[in-house]
């Protein structure tokens, strides 16, 4: 007997080709709203940080304005009768869906090394860690973005290092050096049509029973038209440049000075100006191990 | 035994082939409908993509230049109002400003008025600093400095995708608020 043959789509198999493009639809479908999501998180997540921006800098304003207002905690800001103000946190609903929280925390430094730490018993009370917080909801996750930062008082420091860096014992190498104006002298001579000016005589001493290095010094000038272009000690130039002298307070490398147990050398310094007079200088030391110390200022 | 020939019936029957028709109209109304969903979605995310990158650049231009500015020129700009103006001077005494121009763009033909933000550096032209597929919708600055000095500025920004026959798949707009503080 012939089979019969059967040619055509059974009613299953359309029905598997149906569910085959459905499941492909909406695999589609889902990566795309999964894409628009994306956009619309990506956009709040840049709103959300303007914001803990914004903390942050509100912050550095009420920091601006005195440094002791900044006391551990945690705070939102809002800016009323004329300034930043720390609030309660998350008390305000910016942009009508963000919660800020500004964490204030201490930190610390280590005793021997100066290093900056999160905890310790050596509170720096110049430097503040600031952590900004602002979080909302997101279908139905909250999300957060979180901005830290370390604002200092760098314009009116109250404390020292304890060690200065350490190397150098108590106070650093810089607390060895002593220092005598007495026998300092100035004089004034034109060489050319340059009007130059010589500090000489000024001593210093390392009063210690270790080798002390000098690394660098700062020569500071009363007289606004004085550029030094030579720092000598003991005779020998450490530093010079005839062709760009620098002005006051330029830090001038003098290649490690090495000052040995009680020595006491010679200072040599060398000016362009066009001015003429007495001349008040003073000299800051800056030493191998960071450490730093300035004489009083001289008149002659 | 001869062998039975069974009669066969080729072609469709009326209802078979509106059954069909049926079926294959549902399936392309479905297809179609598909795309457009999947087209309107596109455009919307690109409206949405353009206004986040031009308020991205707006803002990061703007911070940049009042953290590094010498000072904010409070005589010559244009405090708690919209559109806003900000004037800084840079620490090498050349003035920058921030401000707004209505311009005119061809959009399929039909000509159409936004707001956008300009930055003019000095002595040189101003410059638009957002494009032209984005509207200005509110700029505001803010003086928020506690003294005479002004030293904190709050930006108040919104922008929207340009969208003159209100289609809903063109409908894009953000907003953002941040501070900065003078460095110097």
């Amino acid at each position: 007997m012939r089979k019969k043959i059967l040619k055509g789509q059974s009613s299953v198999e359309i029905i598997i080709a149906l569910a085959i493009l459905l499941i492909f639809i909406s695999g589609v479908l889902v990566l795309f709203f999964y894409s628009v999501d994306n956009i619309r998180q990506s956009a709040e997540i840049d709103q959300a940080r303007n914001l803990a921006r914004e903390g942050l800098e509100a912050v550095r304003s009420i920091a601006e304005e005195d440094w002791s207002n900044l006391n551990n905690g945690s705070y939102d800001v809002e800016y009323t009768s004329g300034h930043w103000q720390f609030t309660a946190p998350n008390s305000y609903l910016w942009l009508g869906k963000y919660h800020r929280q500004i964490d204030i925390s201490s930190l610390y430094r280590d005793s021997s090394t100066c290093e900056l730490k999160e905890s310790g018993d050596l509170e720096d009370t110049d430097i503040k860690k600031i952590v900004s917080v602002v979080s909302w909801e997101f279908k139905g996750k909250t999300k957060t973005v979180s901005y830290p930062t370390y604002l200092t008082n760098w314009r009116n420091p109250l404390v020292e290092c304890p060690s200065g860096g350490g190397g150098g014992g108590s106070g650093g190498q810089a607390s060895a050096l002593t220092f005598d104006g007495s026998s300092s002298s100035r004089d004034e001579y034109i060489s050319g049509v340059n009007l130059l000016v010589t500090i000489d005589g000024f001593k210093v001493t390392n009063d210690s029973t270790d080798p002390v290095v000098i690394d660098k010094v700062q020569v500071f000038v009363d007289k606004t038209s004085m550029r030094i272009f030579s720092f000598s000690i003991n005779g020998w130039i450490r530093w010079w440049n005839f062709f760009s002298p620098k002005p006051s307070g330029t830090i001038l490398d003098i290649n490690n000075y090495t000052l040995s147990p009680g020595e006491t050398a010679d200072i040599r310094m060398d000016f362009f100006t066009s001015e003429h007079g007495p001349v008040t200088f003073s000299i800051n030391f800056i030493m191998e191990d960071g450490t730093e110390k300035e004489t009083d200022k001289i008149t002659i | 035994m001869r062998e039975k020939i069974k009669k066969n019936f080729f072609g469709f029957t009326l209802i078979e082939f509106v059954v069909y028709i049926s079926v294959a109209s549902l399936i392309l109304i479905a297809l179609i409908s598909f795309t457009l969903a999947i087209l309107n979605m596109r455009q919307k995310q690109l409206a949405y993509q353009e206004v986040r990158e031009n308020g991205a650049f707006i803002l990061k231009e703007m911070l940049y230049q009042i953290e590094n500015a010498q000072s904010i020129v409070k005589e010559d700009s244009v405090f708690d109002t919209n559109p806003g103006v900000l004037k800084l001077t840079t620490p090498s005494g050349e003035e920058i400003v921030f401000d707004t121009q209505e311009r005119e763009i061809d959009l399929g033909g039909k000509s159409i008025f936004l707001r956008s933000l300009r930055m003019k550096e000095g002595d040189s032209e101003p410059v638009f600093i957002s494009t032209k597929q984005v509207n200005v919708k509110n700029i505001v600055f803010k003086n928020l400095s506690p003294g005479e000095e002004v030293r904190n500025i709050q930006i108040n920004l919104s922008l929207e995708f340009i969208n003159p026959e209100k289609e809903k798949s063109y409908q894009a707009e953000l907003s953002w608020q941040t501070s900065a503080n003078l460095r110097l």
